[in-house]
């Protein structure tokens, strides 16, 4: 039975309050993704596109590159024929997805430490025609080559500026653009079909809210594969005439900050934590004076890290979205009021709570997906996303939880550990916890709270921190509900196991 | 100079020692034989972290980790001292 239901439009004219006219006009929704690069070839030709250790492309120098690939894939392609591309994060990877889109083509974003087993998988069951694949990575398609000889793998080739002369192919835009693969956290992974304007609109919200966002300079952490680095990292960058530094190394990164003077980073919070810690550790600020906006999401953002990174004179903006909604659903805008909170949902966003959970639909939405036959939507297209949220009276998202892991107690209350954990995380020696159920000897269910400490700030509680941190997580624990109380307290000398998206990988239900 | 194994070890120790999400229980006993990932809990986060303090701390660039199949305590030391060892028209 439906207990709640709240439905939300669009909020195009409240973004627009918080970005200055100039930026606002620059805002071009352009009809898909092909006209999108095309336009930004052209209006941001001689700006610096794409910079790695070796050299710098300009968007014009990008274009090039990306013409000869798209003559290429031409004469060897039909429009809308599913691309494979398996590259670590390069330019390479960028005149990959950008070739294979202006040639019509669907791009099938494959991380590029995915077992071959399973690149042969998802190419059989997705008919993909083509690989590009990193020639050092081609011994990962040995079981396709074996199994599916008929697909042809090859990297980028040699660039041919007097072949270069394809014309951009103009789709659909509400055919696929992109196909990424959702987080594997549960079973197999699936792939989110998003079409052109899906992902048109989630480039665009990335420039909503925040005050400076053209020609911006970007330092890539995040993966291209993931749905964050790829919409947000790179094609907000490109977007928005900004230029995008691409590591050689990820552990370059204190190197490269000092080298090349990010102005905006997007992270996701343990890679925040990190970098705090490198901060801490090698006692110099590691950010300089030019970075001066995280973009933060895809796990919850402890207040913790909003307020050190503030003291370093660095806004740090949580948002939320998913592989499904083409990237962003909601974010922050500038000034930060409601840390607590994702943000406010972006233009053409609908989205209502239905017995507490998120459910969403807009032209953001992924079209289907593949490799299972699990359906998220209802009748009249709401996508179900398992979350579970609440809206302030000001229309402020908050995620509290995910439904398949709200605990249902013998007494028939339920609990979402997410909003519990959320309180023991106040604490600001708590790096990360988990709340989950266990049955105890006795068989009875109980609640059970682990925790990983912030060494960095255990110093700080004089002798004998352990006892103090357990003092005060008892004490936040006694102000629950009787209901919420935990019955044991574990703290863990080893940071919690985590995914790929490095989210915990939580205790399975216990019921 | 080059660095021996022993001075490169008590470095690393330092390394690990610092890295917040390192079981510490292993470390008095810090040997080359034991596995980053089955003895001492790393995780990616954890190899991202231990890289960017050995470029910091040693002064040396190190190629992309993902490509190195660093798998021991013994592997990273490995690493450290090829990257240390001065070029031979240099040494003393």
């Amino acid at each position: 039975m439906v207990k709640t239901m709240k439905t939300y439009y669009d909020n195009a004219e409240r973004f627009r309050t918080y970005t200055d006219e100039q930026t606002w006009e620059k805002l071009i929704d352009d009809r898909d993704l092909c006209a999108l690069w095309t336009r930004c070839a052209r209006e941001y030709a001689s700006f610096p596109a794409v910079t790695s250790q070796d050299s710098t492309l300009t968007y014009a120098q990008l274009d090039l590159r990306v013409s000869s690939l798209r003559t290429f894939l031409s004469r060897r392609l039909r429009p809308h024929d599913r691309v494979a591309i398996l590259y670590p994060n390069s330019p390479e990877f960028v005149c990959a997805l950008l070739g294979v889109v202006t040639a019509g083509g669907t791009a099938v974003i494959l991380p590029p430490q995915m077992p071959g087993e399973s690149i042969f998988e998802h190419c059989r069951d997705l008919q993909v025609h083509f690989i590009l694949c990193k020639e050092g990575l081609q011994e990962a398609c040995a079981t396709v080559r074996e199994r599916l000889p008929e697909i042809p793998i090859a990297d980028l080739p040699p660039v041919d500026t007097e072949a270069a002369d394809s014309p951009v192919f103009s789709p659909d835009p509400e055919l696929p653009c992109l196909i990424m693969f959702t987080g594997g956290t549960t079973g197999k992974r699936k792939g989110a079909i998003l079409s052109h304007r899906a992902v048109v609109r989630g480039i665009m919200n990335g420039c909503l809210g925040i005050r400076e966002v053209f020609g911006q300079k970007y330092l890539l952490v995040l993966p291209l594969s993931h749905v964050f680095g790829l919409i947000r990292n790179l094609l907000t960058c490109l977007y928005s005439g900004s230029c995008l530094y691409i590591p050689d190394s990820p552990q370059s990164i204190v190197h490269d900050l000092a080298a090349f003077h990010p102005t905006i980073l997007v992270l996701v919070p343990a890679l925040a934590e990190m970098l705090l810690q490198l901060t801490e550790k090698l006692k110099r600020p590691i950010f300089g004076d030019s970075v001066k906006t995280i973009i933060c999401g895809a796990a919850p953002v402890p207040q913790y890290l909003i307020q050190r990174y503030h003291c370093l004179g660095i806004d740090l903006f949580p948002g939320y979205g998913l592989t499904e909604s083409a990237n962003l659903v909601s974010g922050n805008p500038e000034p930060l009021i409601k840390p607590g909170s994702v943000g406010i949902p972006y233009p053409e966003q609908e989205l209502k709570i239905v017995d507490g959970e998120l459910w969403l639909r807009g032209r953001n939405m992924l079209t289907e997906y593949t490799g299972t036959e699990e359906t998220a939507w209802t009748e009249d297209g709401w996508f179900r996303t398992g979350d579970l949220a609440t809206l302030d009276e000001d229309g402020f998202l908050y995620i509290t939880g995910r439904l398949k892991e709200v605990v249902v107690l013998p007494s028939g209350e339920k609990l979402s550990p997410a909003q519990l954990e959320a309180r023991f995380l106040s604490l600001p020696f708590i790096q990360d916890c988990e709340v989950y159920a266990e049955k105890a000897e006795t068989g009875k269910l109980i609640l059970v709270l682990e925790v990983f400490l912030r060494t960095t700030e255990l110093n700080k509680l004089g002798d004998d921190p352990e006892s103090r941190v357990l003092d005060a997580l008892w004490e936040i624990n006694a102000k629950q509900p009787l209901f919420e109380q935990v019955t044991r307290i574990v703290i863990r000398d080893q940071d919690f196991p985590r995914s790929p998206s490095m989210k915990i990988v939580r205790h399975p239900l216990c019921r | 100079m080059q660095m021996s194994r022993e001075e490169i070890m008590e470095t690393l120790r330092n390394i690990v020692l610092s890295a917040d999400s390192i079981g510490k229980s292993n470390l008095p006993d810090l040997r080359e034989d034991l596995m980053l990932v089955r003895d001492l809990g790393f995780s990616s986060l954890d190899m991202l972290y231990m890289a960017v303090m050995i470029e910091e701390t040693f002064q040396i660039r190190l190629q992309n980790l993902s490509e190195l199949n660093l798998q021991t305590v013994g592997d990273v030391v490995d690493l450290i001292h090829c990257h240390s060892e001065m070029p031979k028209e240099q040494s003393p």
